[in-house]
């Protein structure tokens, strides 16, 4: 089994919190017309939302519960399609570990804070996160300086963060890493 | 109690009666200065209860108040839980006596917010007293990941749903583990990073309701 490897986005904050305020008002009405037109359902899987009692349940189940994977699904592609655009993907498994166990990047206390923070999956809404995946996000001024910590050191650093730093540099917002959206 | 157990206590997370149940067993591993035959002993120090809620509990359900009273009275760490329980059953046997000497430590009891939900949690109704108790928890600065799990457990169902979606957006580990555990939701599955937690709130929630919530509810009418 392949390992997934780690992409990076860009995150438009102020869109993601519309999005998340936008899904709680739909879930707490219950309204599955409005529900679906913000997931752009197709027609099969918006009438599929009368077989649960509530929207909410939909969310209570692990996303890998086959009756509600898709609605997962399209919940993920929603918040890239409004939030997320990508700007990197690795081309090497290798690109947590070496996140998590440079020594010579995490020798730097705040630049190993900003690492852990972009691996951290409860600083993201937990409707991008799936179990056992890798992910986390960091703000605009945690980017700048984990772009400038890694500059700093670039010819030291294998070709995998090499690349990261590359994708960081073409970001000009919020920072989000992911190996499953 | 360790550092990290107070800020849980404080932070609500845990009960400190859990907390010392659970501090007694670890204590004993260690080597206790304080054991030493050859030194006065402390001053208000004093050992921790040997009979639990679950006892006090039990000696009510076969009807015997007095050996429920008595329990209580032993166990009672001047807060928390137990002290709740213990002037509640002086309240139910109309001991004003008792009762007035323990009303002054509910007063300046610390999370009156975290009693009050379970109180309402454990109402099981759809008047407005639980609904009240909520309110005046919010007012005491219950966190919000608190309330939304008590309207999450609420009787009627839009307070229910809304309080589900509320805590799924604060705390999705403890909504997918309540889902699992109070709405029986077929396929949740309860979340190992919210099990303490929810253990240690449902403690409360389910001794109250056992030793009767429209008591307890009457108790905290009391406390200003």
């Amino acid at each position: 089994m392949s390992r997934a490897t780690l992409s990076l986005y860009e995150l438009d904050r102020p869109a993601l919190q519309q999005l998340s305020a936008d899904l709680k008002r739909v879930l707490a009405d219950d309204d599955r017309a409005a529900f679906a037109t913000l997931l752009e359902l197709g027609p099969d899987l918006a009438k599929r939302l009368d077989e649960v009692e509530r929207l909410v349940d939909c969310f209570l189940l692990p996303d890998s519960d086959v009756r509600v994977a898709p609605l997962h699904a399209s919940l993920r592609r929603i918040s890239k399609k409004r939030a997320l655009t990508k700007m990197m993907e690795s081309s090497d498994a290798a690109l947590e570990g070496r996140l998590r166990g440079f020594e010579p990047l995490r020798k730097d206390a705040s630049t190993a804070r900003l690492l852990d923070q972009l691996m951290n999956p409860q600083r993201l809404p937990w409707y991008l996160r799936r179990s056992g995946s890798t992910c986390g996000w960091i703000d605009g001024n945690g980017r700048t300086a984990l772009t400038q910590a890694m500059r700093r050191m670039k010819s030291a650093l294998p070709p995998e963060l090499v690349e990261l730093l590359d994708g960081l540099e073409q970001l000009d917002a919020d920072a989000v890493l992911h190996d499953g959206l | 109690m360790g550092w990290l157990d107070k800020v849980k206590v404080r932070l609500g997370i845990v009960d400190a009666e859990d907390v010392e149940e659970e501090d007694e067993p670890r204590a004993e591993l260690r080597v206790n200065p304080t054991n030493r035959e050859d030194r006065p002993p402390l001053d208000d120090v004093r050992a921790a209860p040997k009979e639990s809620i679950e006892d006090a509990l039990a000696a009510r359900e076969a009807g015997n108040l007095t050996e429920m009273r008595r329990l209580l009275r032993e166990m009672d760490r001047g807060q928390g839980l137990r002290l709740v329980l213990r002037a509640a059953a002086a309240l139910e046997a109309k001991d004003e006596r008792e009762l007035g000497e323990l009303m002054p430590r509910l007063h300046k009891e610390e999370q009156l917010w975290r009693l009050l939900l379970q109180i309402a949690a454990a109402l099981d109704e759809e008047d407005g007293r639980a609904a009240a108790l909520r309110a005046r928890a919010a007012k005491l600065g219950a966190p919000a990941w608190a309330l939304a799990w008590c309207e999450a457990m609420a009787a009627n169902p839009e307070t229910r749903r809304r309080g589900m979606v509320a805590l799924l957006f604060q705390d999705a580990a403890l909504a997918r583990t309540v889902a699992a555990r109070d709405w029986a939701l077929t396929g949740a599955e309860i979340d190992a990073a919210a099990t303490k937690r929810y253990t240690g709130f449902v403690h409360g929630r389910d001794s109250i309701r056992r030793f009767g919530a429209t008591l307890v509810a009457e108790l905290v009418e009391r406390i200003a």
